[in-house]
């Protein structure tokens, strides 16, 4: 379980109800278990850090809200994800979504990465900049979908269940995405060697 | 490679995803198709780990934290209001949050045992005011915590800090031994 690589499952279930219970300094710890594979997983989805944070505190947020409604705590990782995704496909499906940061803006000690939708041709990009940044573009040229089945894999590494219950579809479904999203990127692999 | 999933040697992408962290087997060793999309997504596989090593920097801003965590505090569940004395002009009633707190903290001070959540219920007849409550409680416990400790100890305890820090009055406190905790 994801819930594995954060902590044990024991512990997160008893986080959860004891969060539930309405006990803020259990709910505090979840937060910090579970705020930097949020970050990361938005900030892969959209490429943007500042929107990516945003994702994270919605989430979370949404989270205290919304606990009692979670019926089972061990699907607390997924769900929290869940809400991560819808959040960042919220912001994918906004007019809005043209902003960037710019490098001097991005916080001291943390990777830099710019939104690559403005240069999202990958051999481009594998030329300007890094390896990094080639990756970022090729993920950017994916559908969302496919996206977020290849980021909750790879980065997030929840396995082939657990993204099924994250995004709410079939096991197959996320199979035929992942395999999709796979063979898009090796293309693109191609391009960028 | 072709426009689905399939290679134009007849073998799908996900079948070549599957072995790439293995020896190529028979057919993967003599397939020009094979080959390249293994050498390919070896290459997307490093980028991936790279990425991921990278990213592993990544935290949100201390203020975004304290937002988040302020944003808990100042929404508070506190759950039912659980009548603790009554009178016939007052009654006096604590949250169920504060009870449940309450009884979770003590539970924690035994070794071996940690609460979970903790519910709170009324039982029927007040005696001289005081609504006698039940509790029920669920735990998880330490592989080597000695479960009579529940029933000896912990059930006291958790009767003896409701009446000492809140004046509530417990009559019954039932534990559910939900999980053991390897650590």
């Amino acid at each position: 379980m994801s819930s594995d690589r954060n902590g044990s499952s024991e512990r997160i279930t008893t986080l959860v109800l004891r969060a539930q219970d309405g006990d803020v300094d259990s709910f505090e710890r979840l937060v910090d278990t579970y705020q930097a594979p949020l970050l990361r997983l938005a900030f892969r989805m959209l490429g943007n850090r500042a929107d990516a944070e945003d994702v994270a505190q919605e989430s979370l947020m949404n989270a205290w809200v919304k606990l009692d409604l979670l019926e089972t705590p061990q699907a607390f990782p997924t769900w929290l994800y869940r809400q991560a995704v819808n959040k960042c496909r919220d912001i994918l499906r906004s007019p809005r979504r043209d902003s960037t940061v710019p490098i001097d803006e991005a916080p001291e000690g943390n990777p830099v990465w710019t939104d690559t939708r403005a240069s999202s041709d990958p051999q481009r990009a594998a030329e300007n900049s890094s390896s990094m940044d080639a990756l970022s573009a090729m993920l950017q040229k994916l559908p969302a979908e496919q996206r977020a089945c290849w980021i909750l894999r790879e980065q997030t590494e929840l396995s082939y269940g657990e993204i099924s219950q994250t995004l709410a579809i079939p096991e197959a479904t996320v199979r035929g995405r992942l395999a999709r999203a796979r063979k898009t990127l090796a293309n693109e692999m191609k391009e960028w060697q | 490679m072709t426009d689905d999933e399939s290679l134009e040697c007849g073998r799908t992408v996900e079948s070549v995803c599957e072995t790439v962290d293995s020896e190529p087997d028979a057919h993967q060793r003599d397939c020009p198709y094979c080959g390249e999309v293994r050498e390919r997504l070896k290459q997307l596989d490093r980028l991936a780990r790279e990425a991921k090593e990278a990213d592993s920097s990544l935290e949100i801003e201390p203020h975004v934290r304290r937002r988040i965590v302020d944003f808990a505090r100042s929404n508070l569940r506190r759950g039912a209001d659980i009548p603790v004395h009554r009178e016939p002009a007052a009654t006096v009633s604590f949250s169920e949050m504060l009870i449940a707190r309450t009884a979770r903290e003590t539970v924690d001070t035994f070794p071996g045992f940690t609460a979970r959540r903790c519910r709170v219920r009324t039982i029927a007849t007040p005696d001289h005011g005081h609504q006698i409550l039940g509790l029920s409680i669920g735990v998880v416990m330490a592989p080597d915590a000695v479960v009579e400790n529940l029933d000896r100890n912990v059930r006291d305890a958790v009767i003896d800090a409701v009446a000492r820090k809140l004046g509530a009055h417990v009559a019954e406190v039932d534990f559910t031994v939900e999980d053991v905790h390897y650590d």
